[in-house]
């Protein structure tokens, strides 16, 4: 699965996850230390989407 | 013979006239009103009918009159018919005045909104949630209207993620109901998360065509859930009935479509903060486990490397505290590559002194002059060096012969080559 292909709401989704799993404390310092680098490369992603976000407007036309 | 009457006298004749009959005792009038005039006690208006007649009314009921009546509105008005004296004109004493096929048009109203709540269009188990972050909203609003602008911009500001694809539509008169089928029907085949149906508020009487029953019927074929925001506080129309969800007004539809991104920056924020307080809290675990290791004896030499890589990390921990997102970046490398180090390093201590130790006492055991000494040999030393070689005496040289329980002094006699 891609992370380029998720929604926004799935990677937040991934991300509140990641927080939670990570808080748990019953990680080794190796899978710490990826979720933590996940984590924050979604959680810039996410901003990053925010940022960018440019609203598209299509008008279609009724009979 | 002649009766001659005062005016007051006929005026009064027929004003006794017309209040005897029955018939004119309870009339309902319809007109359109014009001139109208209200008092504290009294309202006075004249009922029109094109240009053919008129009609005096008064009315001393001020509480059965709507107050939203105005000139030019079309109207019954209930009562009996008197004469005013003074003037010799004849009026309607008005006990109601009601719209005219406003009364009718309600009453079917009620009796469709029994009908189509019977099928069960209205529902409350019917009523589906709204999506949380919608992709696709639908929109079908009147053309250039301000309820377009409105939500544009709202939806704009809050999370512009997200595509709208808008259909304009007639939203009064007769033509209005197939006019917002169609554009319904036109969404129907779109992929949207929610649908969208707003107009503004201004002067808005005429919603008569969100009370159509085949625009009902039409709607509740719905695919996704349909947010209301025709914009009238008062009545509610049967389009309202069958929305999952309600809006005042299309500003109020946008915040109920879609988050606020301010909102989910700090979302963000926290869930950054959180991991960075996690993380710090698994670093300052490990720091705990290494000084644990610091602390035993066969790594007290090492201790200084140790001690090194946990100042290291420490720095670190601290580091991350600092929310620039690319020094979190640098440092996690920096940590990754850290770890594996230190992970490498204890390793290669354990090692080392594994390995050292074990060649040492080796070479101690088989060293230990005190073994030696046991099997019946002894050391001569002169000032406490130790003598290897017969050629570094003298005749004379007071030496020191140690054995395994003790040493005892002796003077060189003489040589083996002389």
């Amino acid at each position: 699965m891609s992370k380029e292909k998720l929604s926004f709401e799935q990677k937040l989704a991934r991300l509140n996850a990641i927080v939670s799993e990570l808080e748990s404390g019953k990680l080794s310092l190796d899978a710490s230390l990826k979720l933590f680098e996940e984590g924050n490369a979604l959680s810039k992603e996410l901003a990053t989407e925010l940022n960018e976000a440019k609203l598209k407007i299509e008008e279609l036309q009724g009979k | 013979m002649r009766s001659i009457l005062s005016i007051s006298e006929l005026n009064a004749y027929v004003k006794n006239v017309i209040q005897r009959d029955a018939f004119l005792s309870y009339v309902e009038v319809r007109g359109e009103i014009i001139n109208l005039k209200r008092y504290n006690t009294a309202i006075y208006f004249t009922l029109k009918e094109e240009d053919k007649a008129r009609l005096s009314v008064v009315s001393f009921n001020t509480k059965a009159f709507p107050t939203t009546l105005k000139d030019g509105d079309e109207v019954i008005a209930t009562g009996r018919i008197t004469v005013y004296e003074k003037s010799g004109n004849y009026q309607l004493v008005a006990t109601e005045v009601s719209y005219y096929g406003l009364g009718a048009k309600l009453l079917e109203l009620a009796k469709l909104k029994v009908k189509l709540d019977k099928m069960g269009l209205f529902d409350q188990e019917k009523k589906r949630p709204l999506p949380k972050f919608p992709k696709v909203i639908g929109i079908i609003t009147p053309k250039d209207s301000a309820a377009q602008s409105d939500l544009v911009t709202n939806i704009n500001r809050r999370y512009p993620l997200v595509t709208l694809k808008i259909v304009n539509a007639t939203f009064q008169g007769e033509s209005a109901p197939s006019s917002l089928i169609s554009a319904f029907e036109v969404l129907q085949n779109e992929h949207i998360d929610v649908l969208i149906i707003a107009r503004g508020g201004g002067s808005s009487d005429d919603l008569w065509a969100f009370n159509d029953e085949s625009l009902i019927m039409a709607l509740s074929a719905k695919k996704v859930p349909l947010i209301s925001a025709i914009g009238h506080e008062i009545d509610t129309t049967l389009v309202d009935y069958l929305a999952d969800v309600r809006a005042s007004t299309p500003t109020a539809a946008a915040e109920l479509v879609v988050p606020d991104q301010n909102e989910l920056r700090q979302t963000l924020t926290d869930y950054s903060v959180r991991l960075e307080n996690a993380m710090s809290t698994v670093l300052i675990q490990r720091e705990k486990e290494l000084n644990h290791l610091i602390i035993r004896p066969v790594l007290v030499n090492f201790g200084a490397i140790v001690e090194n890589l946990t100042t290291k990390l420490l720095t670190l921990s601290t580091k991350l505290g600092a929310r620039s997102a690319e020094n979190i970046a640098r440092a996690e490398i920096t940590l990754h590559s850290l770890k594996e180090r230190l992970n490498k390093a204890i390793t290669r201590t354990y090692n080392v002194i594994n390995e050292t130790l074990v060649a040492k006492s080796t070479r101690l055991e088989a060293l230990n002059p005190t073994n030696v000494l046991n099997r019946g040999y002894a050391f001569i030393s002169k000032n406490e060096e130790i003598i290897k070689s017969a050629k570094k005496l003298k005749v004379k040289d007071e030496v020191k012969i140690t054995f395994s329980d003790g040493s005892v002094l002796a003077e060189v006699k003489g040589g083996e080559d002389e």
